[in-house]
């Protein structure tokens, strides 16, 4: 690990202006960044420690409609806050499934969306990979397991966010903040347009450049009739990465499905929202046999490799599980 | 056998000689004490030496030994003052890493360490070790450093090139028919075929038999993954001594291989390993790591710190063989195993040693067996934790499921039937009765998408220990002792059990002895492995024990006026065997000593005739089979395990539930996946090989089974090996059962479950 020029901002502004160094890493919990900086695969001139600037550590609360917290607030409060529990069980749900206890208790909201994926490949710097710069894409001959079935072209690392999902299912917005100058702006991004696919660049997977901070995360209240949920799958059950992850939100209406959202993750470079199952939902009863075949649905198009065809079937696994928790919850009046 | 040895030693891996040397025994006289278990007590005639106490035998009650007692390092470990190699951080101490290449195999033909050396502070950087790569990560130069920053930033400023060479890194890619030469002088597959009179009688037997099932198991290779890397904190003292903080499961091995490196007489070597952070078979050598740093202690004349980093140490710290193993066994509608025929092929990468324990435990009938070993170019395998057994349990275990399935007897009759083992024979009654066996459903019987199933699979291990440890008491004369041997506690509570024996012996409580391991200046012991630590310096400990509390009632027999043999020691005291009313406390008979200290140094002599040569265990899994997503949850375990007299109940408890929590881990996540481009371990990290965390674990019990064997004055047999055989296998069964066919593959994930769900539903 080289030396590092080590910044301790009071609030996001000078986060935001000591981010537009050359070559700077913004830390939250620092359990994705310094697992790079120790692989050598990150070696940042600049870390800007987000940890410390106090306007990221907004409580989470109601405001206009819209739950929001500061990007600095942890998995383990989002997963434990009862408004959240109450108002988007799927946002707890997605929280309280990842990793450990302990990286709960540090990992924050806004790191676990800006982590960097975890193909193994990428993180091993003596393969010279393509999202590093290199030429080839080694999962395509290599060892693909655990890579993407969609949208597995130039690059096959699949999104590693639990929140990812369903921030966008809600209708999740961003506040940011840019250091232009010494200046510093707020704007708001989209959890949808948040993503960047690697054919538009391969070097990156959000929007966010230099001088950019995240400093709040929310999303509309969603209406009572509607139920939210998080659901993925994965080989162990303490601490694993998911091999598939599904985020649903289902509104109903006179026993109908009235609208619905799903976004599936874990199988493509980022969270794909699937509007063609979305559409195919809508003005239909909620069934058993109606998600499971929207599960099935959910696998058209997949572009399996050599190792990872198990994940189609774990992918209509759960849409199917997702869509069935998300419809009970919306039946029960409790979310 | 030593001319003066008083008793025949048995050999316990040999169950033959074990018998026919019982009988010499018997036939030579002896005293008889009683050895077995509930319900088969057998006298077994001993010639006791003369400085050993007569061996605990059945029916003895005791003070200390059997209590549950937590570790005496408890709180050193969980507070974090115990000092491990890699906490050893000496005054003026280097760093030091390993240049290491990145292909599997290459020839490194050219390397520049001009920018390496710019970087401030660092002081070596170099050549190391041979520019052949044979296996990926293998190093070819070293680094050293005044911090550990700069050593590492060193390493990555190193420029080689090399001469990239095809690689057979998997096995596949080396049993492929253009596959080049992993070594040169001969094929990549060697071994020994079937022999035709074994596969003819295979044949007329299986002719003879009502179902002859077949099938092919396969395991992948697992590495140790320990906590604590490979490596050495050295500090070479000019001009001839050398003291090394090693994390070794051999200090005396060490302390040999430190000497012949840095050309020091071994008495001028001291090797510590008060604490040891993992090693399971992989730890017996000074290993690469060690040996640099000496060196480099040497000729900088400052102490050296090289310890592994994660990802080598994934490749060049050992790891299990893989295996594939084809099997057909024939059955009788009785359950009479008759024909059995095993082809086994595996990978112990560059340096062999695959295999697989296949068969054992149940009497096959008529054996044909084939073995091969197929050569990668990837990193050494090492001994792990029963070598060889857990693959082989896993595959045979399975074979004998279908055996089972094929004549419709339940599959713990059918163990029961063909296995003549006392222990077990024992166990599987207990043990099923226990879990609930009778509880389990027909194969394949569940409904909906989550399916139960129990699974069983039996252990055995070799583990009496033998010759190789001398045990030193001291009694101060303020009544402390002291009990000391050199060899390591490799964390499974050898210091604790140390000092458990001495205070049973001595009749004092255990706060009142301080035991001391893992330093080479206390006397010799043994390596760890084999299972052998306990019972190889625990009878030694007694007997130093028992030395020196005769020379203390000696003391106490001349103020008494009465003979050594009239007195015992218990309960803190001194007593009068004959004249009730005399009694003294432990203290006051030490004040009595002429000089300040009694010191007795005790041998472990050879093995006595043993109740029995090998130590059994029945294991029962139950699981939960989700044939949506694949995944197996391992609901309830029960581990039925023989470890002679049981010492500590705590921390042999401890140990078995280890083994449950590594075969767990086996059974369904771990596994090294090597890329099959550059042949580097894609997964040499703790996030992608995958190990079993807490949520993973079953509910489970532990039951050791009370068997006073008789192998030396104490009985303790080992408990590291045996729990770790039978574990997948026992899950695997309870899989089996679930889905009412076998999953043949380990690690049993998600993609393999629902890839053999996905073939049955085909086949149907």
């Amino acid at each position: 690990m080289k030396d590092f020029t080590y910044v301790l901002p009071k609030d996001a502004a000078e986060a935001a202006r000591a981010a537009a160094a050359p070559n700077c890493a913004l830390k939250g919990a620092g359990t994705d960044l310094v697992d790079r900086m120790k692989e050598g695969v990150t070696r940042p001139d600049t870390v800007v420690n987000l940890l410390t600037a106090t306007d990221l550590r907004s409580p989470i609360r109601e405001e206009n409609g819209r739950i929001v917290m500061g990007g600095a607030i942890t998995l383990a409060e989002v997963a434990e806050s009862e408004l959240i529990r109450k108002v988007a069980p799927g946002l707890a749900d997605a929280a309280a499934e990842a990793a450990t206890p302990q990286i709960r208790n540090r990992g924050t909201v806004a790191g676990n969306l800006c982590q960097r994926p975890r193909c193994w490949y990428f993180r091993n710097d003596t393969y010279a990979c393509s999202k590093k710069g290199g030429e080839t894409c080694y999962s395509i001959e290599g060892e693909n397991k655990y890579h993407a079935i969609f949208e597995n072209v130039t690059c096959n690392i699949v999104h590693p966010s639990n929140l990812a999902p369903i921030l966008q299912v809600l209708g999740g917005t961003l506040h940011v903040v840019t250091a232009k100058g010494t200046d510093v702006v707020p704007s708001d991004i989209a959890v949808k347009d948040f993503w960047v696919r690697p054919e538009e660049d391969i070097s990156r997977e959000n929007i966010l450049v230099a001088g950019q901070v995240i400093r709040e995360v929310s999303f509309p209240i969603p209406r009572g009739t509607t139920g939210s949920s998080y659901v993925e799958t994965r080989e162990k059950a303490s601490f694993d990465w998911a091999l598939t992850s599904c985020a649903a939100a289902l509104t109903l209406e006179g026993g109908k499905i009235a609208s619905a959202s799903v976004v599936l993750s874990s199988v493509a470079p980022t969270p794909l929202q699937l509007e063609a199952v979305e559409k195919w939902l809508v003005g239909k009863a909620p069934s058993d046999a109606l998600f499971r075949e929207a599960g099935t649905k959910a696998t058209d198009g997949a572009t399996p490799m050599r190792d990872n065809a198990y994940k189609i079937t774990l992918t209509a696994v759960v849409v199917r599980r997702a869509l069935s928790a998300a419809a009970a919850r919306a039946t029960g009046g409790g979310k | 056998m030593n001319a003066d040895d008083p008793v025949i030693p048995v050999d316990p891996q040999d169950p033959a000689q074990r018998r026919r040397r019982n009988q010499q025994d018997g036939a030579r006289g002896g005293k008889p004490f009683k050895f077995g278990q509930k319900g088969d007590v057998r006298e077994v005639a001993v010639n006791v030496p003369p400085d050993e106490p007569p061996p605990w035998q059945f029916g003895d009650t005791h003070a200390v030994v059997g209590q549950r007692t937590p570790r005496v390092d408890a709180v050193a470990k969980v507070t974090g003052k115990a000092r491990y190699a890699y906490d050893m951080n000496l005054p003026g101490m280097v760093w030091a890493a390993f240049v290491r290449c990145p292909h599997a195999r290459a020839k490194v033909t050219a390397v520049d360490y001009s920018e390496a050396m710019k970087i401030p502070g660092v002081l070596v950087a170099k050549d190391y070790g041979s520019k052949d790569i044979r296996y990926a990560l293998q190093h070819f130069g070293v680094v050293a450093a005044e911090t550990h920053a700069a050593c590492l930033e060193a390493v990555r400023a190193v420029k080689a090139t090399f001469e990239v060479l095809p690689h057979a890194a998997r096995m596949d890619q080396a049993l492929a028919p253009d596959a080049p030469r992993v070594h040169s002088e001969r094929p990549n597959k060697t071994g020994d075929d079937f022999r035709p009179e074994a596969v003819a009688a295979f044949e007329k037997a299986a002719q003879g038999c009502d179902a002859v099932v077949t099938g092919t198991a396969t395991t992948e290779v697992q590495t140790h993954m320990c906590l604590e890397p490979h490596g050495v904190t050295a500090r070479f003292e000019a001009p001839d001594r050398a003291t090394v903080w090693a994390s070794t499961q051999a200090t005396f091995g060490a302390r040999g291989e430190v000497a012949r490196v840095l050309k020091v007489p071994e008495a001028n070597v001291t090797v510590i390993a008060h604490y040891m952070g993992g090693g399971f078979g992989s730890k017996f050598s000074l290993g690469v790591a060690g040996a640099a740093a000496c060196t480099l202690s040497k000729e900088l004349g400052r102490p050296v710190k090289l310890m592994l980093e994660r990802r080598a140490e994934h490749a060049q710290g050992g790891n299990r063989p893989s295996s594939v193993q084809e099997m057909s066994l024939g059955v009788k509608k009785d359950g009479t195993l008759a024909a059995y025929k095993v082809s086994k092929t595996g990978t112990g990468g560059i340096g062999g040693g695959a295999g697989a324990a296949n068969p054992m435990i149940y009497d096959f009938g008529e054996v044909a067996e084939a073995d091969f070993e197929v050569a990668t170019n990837a990193g050494a395998a090492a001994a792990m934790r029963a070598p060889r057994h857990p693959q082989g349990s896993f595959a045979l275990e399975t074979i004998m499921n279908l055996a089972a399935e094929a004549i419709g007897m339940d599959p713990l009759e059918l163990r029961r039937k063909n296995d003549k083992h006392p222990i077990r024979a024992r166990q599987y009654v207990e043990g099923a009765k226990r879990f609930g066996w009778d509880k389990r459903t027909a194969s394949g019987s569940g409904k909906g998408p989550i399916k139960k199933g129990m699974g069983v699979a039996s252990s055995l291990w070799y583990a009496l220990g033998g010759r190789g440890a001398q045990v030193l008491c001291r009694i101060r004369k303020d009544g402390s002792v002291e009990i000391r041997n050199g060899a390591q506690d490799i964390g499974v509570g050898t210091k604790t059990i140390l000092a458990m024996v001495a205070a049973e012996e001595l009749g004092i409580p255990l706060s009142r002895v301080t035991p001391f391991l893992g330093d080479t200046n206390d006397p010799i012991g043994p390596a760890s492995g084999g299972s052998t630590t306990a019972p190889t310096i625990m009878p030694a400990a007694r007997t130093a024990a028992f030395m020196a509390g005769r020379s203390l009632r000696e003391i106490v027999a001349k103020t008494w006026d009465c003979g050594a043999d009239d007195l015992a020691l218990g309960g803190g005291k001194v007593i009068h065997l004959k004249d009730r009313s005399k009694s003294m406390t432990f203290e006051k008979a030490c004040a009595l000593m002429p000089g300040d200290e009694i010191a007795e140094l005790g041998k472990r002599t050879g093995n006595y005739a043993a109740y029995e040569g090998q130590t059994g265990g029945v294991h029962f899994a139950e699981v939960e089979v989700d044939t949506e997503d694949g995944t197996i949850a391992v609901t309830r375990y029960l581990a039925l395990q023989d470890a002679g007299t049981i010492l500590n109940p705590l921390t042999a408890e401890s140990q078995v539930n280890g083994a449950i929590v590594q075969g767990v881990s086996y059974a369904l996540f771990e596994e090294r996946i090597l890329d099959r481009q550059l042949g580097q371990q894609v997964n040499a990290d703790m996030e992608m090989y995958k190990i079993a965390g807490p949520k993973d674990m079953p509910r489970a019990e532990v039951i050791l089974t009370e068997v006073v064997n008789g192998a030396n004055n104490v009985g303790v047999a080992g408990l590291g090996e045996g729990p770790s055989v039978p574990v997948a296998a026992a899950i695997a069964g309870a899989v089996h059962n679930a889905l009412g066919f076998p999953v043949w593959s380990l690690p049993m994930t998600p993609d393999r479950v629902l890839a053999a769900i996905a073939g049955k539903e085909k086949g149907k």
